[in-house]
Parts: C-alpha cells; structure tokens; sequence
C-alpha cells in the first residue's frame, strides 16, 4: 500500500488575514498563482458506500477527485456536470472506484461549499515543491464559515513538512489536526457520515421485557422506512424501495413474532396495514428487479445486437413508471400518515400500556420461545415437500425461512453468538436455493408475458423470440434449482442442524 | 502494475524527454506512477527538480533497504520519482555480486506492485548487465529512433540483443524522435521505416528547440506549452502507447 502523505489541518476560525500575512513573511514559502473560487461539493452515497470504500469524492470547477482516505493519493478526472452514476464519468481510474463503491446506488451532492483557495508553495533550494499549503475560506451550504490551512507533504519530504509544521505551530499557536478535510466539512454542515443513514445501535439485553425490545427493534424498522422514503418517492435509485421494504418485511416478521407480546386486536390491524405497505411496493420492486436485470440478459442473448432488447427495456420502464407514480400516491396517502403516526404512538407506549402474557417476559425466553416455533415451522413445510409439489410449498417455505433468517438476526445476540452464527449460515445455503427458484419463476413468467405484449406491436419478432429464449434459459434455472432442493432441504434437516436448535432454541434448552 | 522502459543503445536520440513527458501523461488523470531514473546522467531526475542522490544504493540493490524509502514526490500529485545517483555507472558491478542478477530490478518493483500503476524505467544508453537487467522488468520497451541512416541497423542491434542475447520475451516498440520535417532525408526515412517495421508506433516526435529547452524550465513540456505541436505529440504517442499495451493484455 502506497504511504500516507502526511496532511495537518489547522483551524484558523476569523483569522485568515493573519496566516496570509504570516506565509506571505516565509521566503521559502510562495503563491501559487491567484486566489481561486471554488464551488466544491462533496458526493456520496445515501449509505455512505465511498466513504465505506475508503474514499472522499468532490467535484469542483469541472474536475471530479476521488481521494484515498488511508493513502491521501488522489485520482481525478475531468467532469462537466456533476455524476449522478459511475457510467457517467469516462473510463479510468475515477470512474472504475466509484463503479466497485456504488453499484446500484445513485451519487447524491452531501455538501456544497464555496470556497476562496490560496495556493502555496514551499520550495527547497532546487525549487521543487516540498509541501503545499491551502488557505481555504468559505461556507458550507451558504450557512457555517469554515477557514482552514490544508498542510499537504510531498513523499520523501517529510523533514521539510515536519519543519513547516513546527514552525506554523509557533507562530499560530493554533490547534493542528490530521484529519480528513472531507469529514470537516460533514461535520460543518451537520452531517454524521458513515453507517446507515439514521442507524442506531438497538441493544437489546437477555433481561430485558420482550415488549420493550420489540418496540425498540421496531422504532429502529420505522425510522428506516422514514429515511428512505422521500427517495422512494423521488425514484432516485432502486435501493431506497429495497431497503424500504426490508425494513417493511421485519416490522411483519416482528408483529407476528409478537403474538402474546403486544394485544391481539393491536396486533392484528398493524399486521393488515403493515401487509397493505408490502403489497404495494411488490410491482415496482418486481419491475426494478427486471431493470436491473436488463444488462445481463442483453448479454447473455444478445451480444450481437444489442439493440434487441430496447422494446423491453422500454416497456419496463414504462410500467415501472406507472406502478411508481401508484407507490407514491400511497405513500403520500392519510392512510400511510395514519399508519406512521398510529404505529409510532403504540411503539411509544408498548412498553408501558402492554398487559399481555408475555409482554413482561424476560426478552430471552420469548426470542428462543419464537424462533424454536418458526424453526419448526420451516422444518414442517420443508419436509411435507416431494418431488411433486407444487411451487407454491416452495414459495411458502422461502417466507418461512426468512421469518426464521429475520428473528435469528434481530436476537441472535442474545444466544451463544457463534453458534447461532452457524443456524445462519445453514439457514442462508437452504434461502440461496429458494431464492433462485423463486427468482427464475418470477422472472420467466414476466419474461413470457412482457413477450406476448410485444408481439402485438409491428417489428418485435426478434425481440420475442430473444424473451423466449431468455425465459427458456431461466426455467431451466428454475428446474436445476428445484432438482437442488431436496439435497439443500436435507443438509438443513440433518441431524447436527437439528441438534444445534435443538441446543440452542427448543424448550429444553431454556431449562 | 505495467512497466515500460525507455531504451536506445545511442544517446542523444530523446529518450529521456520522451520518459519525462510520458510519465507525466500516465500520471494527468491520477493514476499511481512512478518513474525510475536509472540513467547515472541523472536528466530525467533534473528534468523534475530532485536531487539526484539515493542513499545506500547497494543496501537496495541487495534488498537490506527498501525501494520505497529512496522514492520522491514530484511537483504533480500521481507522479512519483526514484532519482538517479552518479553512483549508477557502478550498477553493473554490483548488480553481477547479486544472485539472478539479470531479474534483480523486477524483483525490486515487486515491491511496488500494489503502489503503482505504471512504472517507467529510464534506462542508460548502451549495452550493459544494468540494461538486460532493467529491460527483463519491463512489459514493453519504448525504442526512440531518429531518422538516419543508420538507425535502421541500431533498431535491428537493438532487436538482437533483447530477443536473441538476452532472451527477453519483452515487446519492443521503437517511435520516431527528433524528427525534423524541414530535411528531406528525415521524411523518406520516417516514411521507409512505418513502412518497414509494423512494430513502430505511428505519432513521430518532432525535434523542436521547445524539447530542449525542458533542461532549462525543469517541468515536463505538456506543463511549460501544452499547446505546442511536441506536446500534442506526446500526447498522441501516449494514446498510442496505452492502446497498445492494452491490446497486448488481451
């Protein structure tokens, strides 16, 4: 790994005029050209996926950076409008970082910021640049100031940095820090980066009442679908609608789970109107699935003509469109506001107000109560499946065991971590195989329709017949799939497994 | 990591200008590069203003010493620099103490695999243990070539002791330089030799006071006159470089 060049900030609050006269004093020190006017905005991802994958992105003036953040090596490319995608920026080293950080996800602007830059330079008797030295000044978002000195050196000169260093230390007295110029500015402008958006941790304790960890967990799943929900609205990228409907599908799994934790009659209208949110997301993540989906299938029938596929992907996005305009419609519905509002004041008050029989159970002995009855569940519908069953068992079972996926996660902290780590890797290998039986079926059967569509339009019969083929190729997945479920089932079934939850869940072990 | 070295049997013939100005090109877009000056003329090393001194050459040429601690910053953010030493002339000697000594400089770069994208190695004129050992490291050799009549032979000599003596698997690719269009001779034989040898790389390099005058200004001509017509044809023979490499990959 390329070394860390070295780089100090220096907050110098209202007192630039100060420093300029100070560095304008040093004669080894000397302007770089004129001030700058720089418009600079910081890009990341709604989740923070370039600063995950170690990098700061800007923009300004028509050039995009991409800064290591352990290395300080930055990579740049010229960009005249601002990156809404990695396919956006030309091919290179910019563009192939953002690419492996991003995927999916849309490149939103975090931070704006206008600054003036006065550049330096400090000289050795060569006149080779030994350290730069930026004095910037401006405001983040039109609101905090920020005026900064940026102290970069220059590989193989960190005696000359460390002078510069020394001698600015002493005739600021101001506080230096090696720190991120990227994170200052986040944090000027009010911002947490890193994590997920509005994440916190839920810790949840053995002792703890179940009915108060379940309002926990459940807060946390609300403010989930809250964050996510104006980029579901706004369509920015297919992520928000996932994560939306994850945060969906757990509130679900959790209100079932939570029979004896929270009042029936509560129960059962959360789990009605909970049940109306997932279902009216489904068409638009069905139809982003086949948008994403899109390349590949260009690739795997048509890599000689491309241009095959442009009826489908057109008519897609238009009933993705349609479906979305819908989403948004009941996303901005009373009854939506209603359940958000409804839903936060019982998870406020669950805590308190709950009489149930189990509400005050010790939190540990209702998680293993819940999991051990959804393990049998999945054990009960995997084994009552034959060779001859139809694929609704197996769809049946693919709920099943994410019910089971969800509560091993959400309480797995609770058990021997380990070894529910290992019920999850198991669980994960028996998922994988549903998944893509379900995935394949799905896809095949819109494939085939989406072709009967076209076929009623004048000039798609290369088109129809590239669908079929597709759909041809994914029933065969379907098919290998489902010849791979009976061994799949059987792993998960065997005795070892069986003796793991047995260890770890069932009533017994709660002795 | 892909590593080219700028190789000619003759001096004088632009080799270093070429190296000074196609790392910096490698470099424009922020990609990790790194040039090594293995010339003890140390050109390159002054082209970029860093004194041309490493400390305890033999302690890196035996691997006691890191080659990343002898490395410089150059004033351009990618583009990093291992400086000359006078003490080079001797290379060969110490290099022919060493085991394998003909794969020694590739053995030093593997350490600087993960840092670099492209290395350049600038390699002294003639033929020497240092310049089989620096052209076995290398992916490609760029070979200048200036137009006379006698270059044709120098290319061939150049051929033979690469794939023939040393037995390099190495692509050779020799370009045009210091190519004046005013002199009739330097025409037909810019036009003999694309014709003759398929291996050329087709942008010629002009010979332009603005080249030499890099000595005096110490910055890469595409920094000092982007705009002048030899750093327009750096430039082309940098796309051309990239393209080639980038098929050699495939």
């Amino acid at each position: 790994m390329a070394r860390r060049m070295p780089l100090v900030i220096v907050d110098v609050g209202g007192d630039s005029d100060r420093v300029t006269e100070l560095l304008d004093g040093y004669d080894d020190v000397h302007r770089d050209g004129p001030d700058l006017a720089v418009h600079r905005v910081l890009l990341d991802t709604f989740d923070w996926r370039i600063r995950g994958a170690g990098g700061a992105l800007s923009w300004s003036d028509g050039t995009l950076s991409w800064r290591d953040r352990a290395t300080g090596h930055i990579y740049a490319v010229p960009q005249d409008d601002l990156p809404r995608w990695p396919a956006d920026v030309v091919t290179g080293a910019v563009h192939d970082r953002l690419a492996d950080a991003c995927d999916v996800r849309i490149l939103l602007s975090r931070v704006e910021i206008d600054l003036a830059v006065r550049r330096y330079r400090m000289l050795d008797d060569l006149d080779k640049t030994v350290a730069w030295i930026d004095l910037e000044r401006g405001s983040v978002d039109g609101g905090t100031p920020v005026a900064s000195l940026v102290v970069r050196g220059v590989r193989g000169y960190d005696a000359e940095h460390a002078r510069l260093l020394r001698r600015l230390t002493e005739d600021l007295d101001a506080p230096m820090v090696d720190a991120d110029p990227a994170e200052i500015l986040y944090v000027a402008a009010g911002l947490e980066p890193g994590g997920y958006p509005g994440d916190h941790d839920v810790s949840l304790t053995p002792t703890m009442a179940a009915n108060e960890a379940v309002a926990r967990t459940c807060r946390q799943l609300l403010h989930t679908m809250r964050v996510n929900e104006a980029g579901v609205i706004a369509d920015l990228d297919t992520e928000f609608l996932h994560d939306f409907r994850v945060a969906v599908r757990r509130t679900r799994s959790m209100l079932s789970a939570s029979k004896c934790v929270l009042p029936d009659p509560v129960r059962d209208d959360f789990r009605r109107r909970f049940k109306w949110m997932g279902d009216i997301t489904t068409p638009v993540r069905d139809l982003d699935v086949f948008i994403l989906a899109i390349p590949d299938y260009a690739r795997a029938v048509a890599r000689g003509n491309p241009e095959v596929l442009v009826p489908l992907a057109d008519m897609v996005a238009a009933d993705q469109q349609e479906a979305h305009a819908a989403l948004s419609e009941a996303l901005l519905s009373q009854d939506y506001a209603d359940l958000v509002r409804d839903w936060s004041e019982i998870l406020e008050t669950v805590p308190t107000d709950a009489e149930t029989i189990e509400a005050r159970d010790p939190l540990v002995e209702v998680a293993r109560r819940r999991i051990w009855t959804s393990y049998r569940v999945v054990r009960r519908d995997g084994r009552a499946i034959d060779a001859g069953s139809p694929s609704e068992m197996l769809h049946r079972l693919r709920k099943d065991a994410k019910e089971l996926r969800y509560l091993l996660e959400a309480f797995g902290t609770l058990f021997d971590t380990a070894r529910t780590q290992m019920a999850v890797r198991e669980l994960k290998m028996l998922q994988d195989n549903l998944g893509a039986f379900q995935d394949a079926e799905v896809q095949s059967q819109g494939l085939r329709e989406f072709a009967i569509r076209i076929a009623r339009r004048p000039g798609g019969a290369y088109t129809v017949l590239a669908l079929r083929i597709l759909a041809g190729h994914l029933e065969q997945v379907q098919h290998d799939a489902r010849a791979r479920f009976a061994k799949r089932f059987a792993r998960f079934d065997r005795s070892d497994n069986r003796a793991l939850y047995k260890g770890l869940f069932s009533p017994q072990a709660a002795r | 990591m892909k590593v080219l070295a700028t190789y000619s049997i003759k001096g004088g013939v632009g080799k270093t200008a070429a190296a000074t100005n196609l790392a910096w090109l490698a470099a424009r877009d922020g990609t990790p590069t790194l040039i090594w000056d293995l010339d003890p003329q140390g050109a390159a090393t002054f082209n970029y203003r860093i004194r041309p001194r490493v400390k305890g050459v033999k302690s890196l040429v035996r691997e006691q010493r890191p080659l990343e601690r002898a490395i410089k910053g150059t004033d351009y953010p990618a583009l990093d620099l291992l400086p000359a030493d006078f003490r080079y002339r001797n290379l060969d000697l110490q290099l022919d103490r060493v085991k394998k000594s003909t794969q020694r400089v590739a053995r030093l770069l593997r350490q600087l695999e993960d840092d670099y994208e492209w290395v350049i190695l600038d390699c002294a004129p003639g033929i020497s243990l240092t310049s089989e050992a620096t052209l076995s490291a290398a992916d490609a050799v760029l070979v200048p070539v200036v137009p006379t009549t006698l270059s044709t032979r120098t290319l061939d000599q150049l051929t033979a002791f690469v794939e023939d003596e040393a037995g390099l698997d190495v692509e050779i690719l020799p370009f045009l330089s210091m190519v004046d269009r005013r002199k009739k001779l330097h025409r037909e034989l810019q036009h003999e030799l694309l014709e003759a040898d398929p291996r050329m790389l087709r942008t010629p390099i002009p010979n332009a006071s603005a080249v030499e005058r890099m000595g005096l200004l110490r910055e890469p001509l595409l920094v000092t006159t982007p705009r002048h017509h030899a750093a327009k044809a750096y430039e082309a023979l940098w796309e051309e470089i990239r393209e080639r490499m980038h098929r050699s990959r495939r």
